[in-house]
């Protein structure tokens, strides 16, 4: 089956519509759910470190082998997913054809579709004009349809507060699970960066879709315009020609900082183009992820 | 098709101005609204000139429009045959025929070149709603007179002239005096015969032979047999001037050229102080024959003074009366004589011999359209109605429409390429 175009999905105006079509795009793929879950179950033991919880020694192997073994479990209860949704007035872009906002939106609706499927819980947060809102993670079918009902109200405007959206998401996530946050990032760039360095410090999963139109990756300009801001309304002249490969390079040295960061901070990292097949580019997305070993898994242990 | 307001076309001038417009003017920024500008630094030198046509469909569209507009307002009528025939009954028209020696020649195989040049005359005195038909074998004499006389006709005018066209009849130098704005048409009267060289007057044979040499015509002219000479003027004095005007008619005899006169073109000189000069200039009339005209005509070229001329019947025939006040024994009086002798002559004059005609691109630099910018208030179109250049404002206003399809594809397909233009779309959120 052949991947619909975003321009097709984007025209579909039921959002759960569309996410169940990007889903059931995914699910032809034939990949198993990126999504583990975790589990009270034994896993493993491994080597006591410094720091570890007493609760977790496997007291009868230390009467045993007189050797401190730490039990290593997986997660029963059910994975959280929050979904984080950049709601500023960039994402508005293109304003002819399929912007970066819609196209978070059947994003987001998708993944919370399959997240919801497979049994965990998902919720958002976002901000809603100056007010931050939150919907709690939470599983079925009632709470899907709540959540992507929410999602499909959701408009670009004004500026993103990225890092008191990341904060207080994160902290309201009553456990630790993944944290997907949807944004071009045009926002304070190291701020935003500290600020989900620390959320994946709590112990989330962090995963940064970036999305951008292929008219930013390229200015699309050649001759005197002037440009304004969509976020400050701010109006800069420009000749199309002079400076396009300025902006060139500044955009890649931004991607680049942002993908860098991102890596360092073990973070996963796509860049999404809005011309890209929204289920090609989740599948991509969930592929790299199902392909890493999962830090949970390899941490310390991690319950509920 | 002519131009009724052909100083419209000045206005053509202005085609310069979209171009120098487009040229010269700064381009116009448009603009666009983008997600951010943290990657874009601000230009320097903006908006600069443009240094080259951009948009030439665009340009020739606006230009081609400006040339259609200023074609509708220089009035342009196509002249049909109707309308033309309309046209023409708004015009003056002078028509001077050539009558000399060289028209008696066949035109056809039963018409001379004078018949045919009345009949085109009449032809064309018809079609005009006023018109003057002036007989005459000195052509550039008459034409003056024609040129005065379509002056005071205060409406768009046309002079006609209608001759064989031999080569010194007639040149440019002689329409100098005609006023602008009256059209000039030479109207060429083909001949398919020589001149006939030989005539018999009286019983006295005159034959006129030329031979072309160059650029220039020789005419030579053998009389016999016993002509007629200087019995055709009639001096008329008081008794007492009898011997200075018998003196006087010898001495005309002697200085004149000793050529045969024609009989049949009475003359008569009255002096001063003849007795009846009071009845007879009473008598007379202005009925004058062509002949006449141009003995007047030639008097008034030599500045031969007279106090009145006019025709009287004599025994049945015109006579031309011709008044003087000068007294017999003087020199005015000898050069009248003179000249009277010489205009009765029947010979034909070197020109009217010359075998060469006036090139037709000489002609053609001659003619002109009659204008209707006259300096009355009388506006030519009244009589003619519209002219055909609201077809023209239709096109006009198709190219204005294809100039705003252009454009606006033009724009479009900017905002194709890019995003669309603030104005156009409101903001998303």
């Amino acid at each position: 089956m052949s991947s619909l175009s975003p321009t097709v999905v984007a025209a579909i105006d039921d959002l759960e519509l569309a996410a169940r079509i990007v889903v059931e795009g995914l699910r032809t793929g034939g990949h198993r759910s990126p999504f583990h879950g975790f589990s009270t179950e034994f896993r493993q033991h491994r080597p006591y470190r410094l720091g570890d919880d007493l609760k977790y020694l496997d007291w009868k192997l230390y009467a045993r082998s007189d050797r401190l073994y730490t039990r290593q479990f997986r997660e029963t209860t059910n994975l959280s997913v929050l979904l984080v949704l950049d709601t500023s007035a960039s994402m508005a872009y293109p304003e002819n054809g399929v912007t970066k906002f819609r196209y978070a939106q059947i994003a987001a609706a998708a993944l919370a579709y399959l997240v919801s499927e497979q049994g965990h819980a998902v919720g958002l947060m976002t901000m809603d004009g100056e007010k931050l809102s939150y919907v709690p993670a939470r599983g079925g079918r009632v709470h899907l349809r709540s959540l992507i009902a929410r999602i499909d109200r959701l408009a670009p405007a004004g500026v993103w507060d990225a890092p008191r959206v990341l904060a207080r998401g994160a902290q309201l996530l009553e456990r630790r699970g993944i944290v997907i946050v949807l944004s071009d990032f045009y926002d304070a760039e190291d701020e935003t960066r500290r600020a989900i360095r620390r959320v994946a410090g709590r112990g989330h999963d962090v995963a940064m879709l970036q999305l951008l139109s292929r008219d930013e990756l390229a200015l699309p300009f050649a001759e005197h315009v002037e440009v304004q801001d969509l976020e400050s309304g701010d109006i800069r002249l420009i000749d199309g020609a002079a400076v396009a490969s300025a902006y060139r390079v500044a955009i890649t040295a931004f991607l680049e900082r942002c993908r860098g960061s991102a890596f360092r901070d073990g973070i996963d990292y796509s860049l999404i183009t809005t011309d890209t097949p929204p289920e090609t580019a989740l599948r991509e997305y969930l592929l790299k992820r199902a392909k890493r070993p999962s830090p949970r898994a390899t941490a310390s242990p991690a319950r509920k | 098709m002519i131009w009724l307001n052909p100083w419209a076309w000045v206005g053509a001038a202005t085609i310069v101005l979209p171009i120098l417009i487009h040229l010269l003017g700064r381009g116009h920024a448009r603009a666009f609204r983008f997600p951010t500008l943290r990657f874009l630094a601000a230009s320097r030198l903006l908006p600069t000139r443009r240094t080259r046509i951009h948009d030439r469909v665009l340009l020739a569209v606006r230009c081609a429009a400006i040339l259609l507009a200023t074609a509708a307002l220089a009035r342009p009528l196509i002249l049909i045959r109707q309308r033309k025939q309309s046209f023409d009954r708004g015009l003056a028209r002078a028509i001077v025929v050539d009558t000399s020696a060289s028209m008696t020649r066949l035109a056809s195989a039963s018409s001379t070149a004078l018949d045919s040049a009345r009949r085109d005359a009449h032809a064309l005195a018809t079609d005009a709603a006023a018109s003057v038909i002036i007989e005459s074998a000195h052509p550039s004499r008459a034409v003056n007179e024609a040129n005065q006389w379509l002056i005071r006709q205060g409406r768009r005018a046309e002079l006609v002239v209608i001759s064989d066209f031999q080569r010194s009849s007639i040149d440019s130098g002689d329409f100098a005096p005609v006023a602008k704005f009256i059209g000039i048409t030479l109207h060429r009267i083909p001949t398919i015969s020589p001149l006939d060289t030989r005539a018999m007057i009286d019983g006295a044979s005159i034959e006129a032979h030329s031979t072309v040499v160059g650029d220039r015509t020789d005419a030579e002219w053998t009389v016999t047999g016993p002509a007629a000479t200087n019995n055709a003027v009639v001096l008329l004095g008081a008794d007492a001037d009898r011997d200075a005007m018998r003196a006087l008619g010898d001495a005309a005899g002697t200085i004149a050229l000793p050529l045969p006169i024609d009989t049949t073109r009475k003359i008569a000189i009255i002096f001063a102080k003849y007795f009846d000069n009071a009845r007879l200039k009473s008598q007379v009339t202005s009925s004058f024959a062509s002949w006449m005209v141009d003995l007047l005509g030639t008097l008034r070229v030599d500045s031969i003074p007279l106090s009145m001329a006019g025709v009287a019947n004599v025994e049945g025939r015109p006579r031309l009366m011709l008044f003087t006040e000068d007294a017999p024994s003087s020199f005015g009086a000898a050069r009248l004589v003179v000249a009277t002798n010489r205009a009765t002559s029947t010979a034909p004059s070197a020109g009217e011999l010359d075998p060469v005609t006036i090139s037709d691109a000489t002609l053609a630099a001659i003619r002109r359209v009659a204008s209707g910018d006259i300096p009355t208030q009388h506006n030519p179109a009244d009589n003619n109605g519209p002219s055909d250049g609201r077809w023209i404002w239709v096109a006009v206003l198709v190219l204005l429409g294809v100039e705003a399809v252009v454009r606006s594809r033009k724009r479009g397909s900017e905002n194709g390429v890019t995003s669309s233009v603030i104005s156009e779309q409101p903001h998303a959120g």
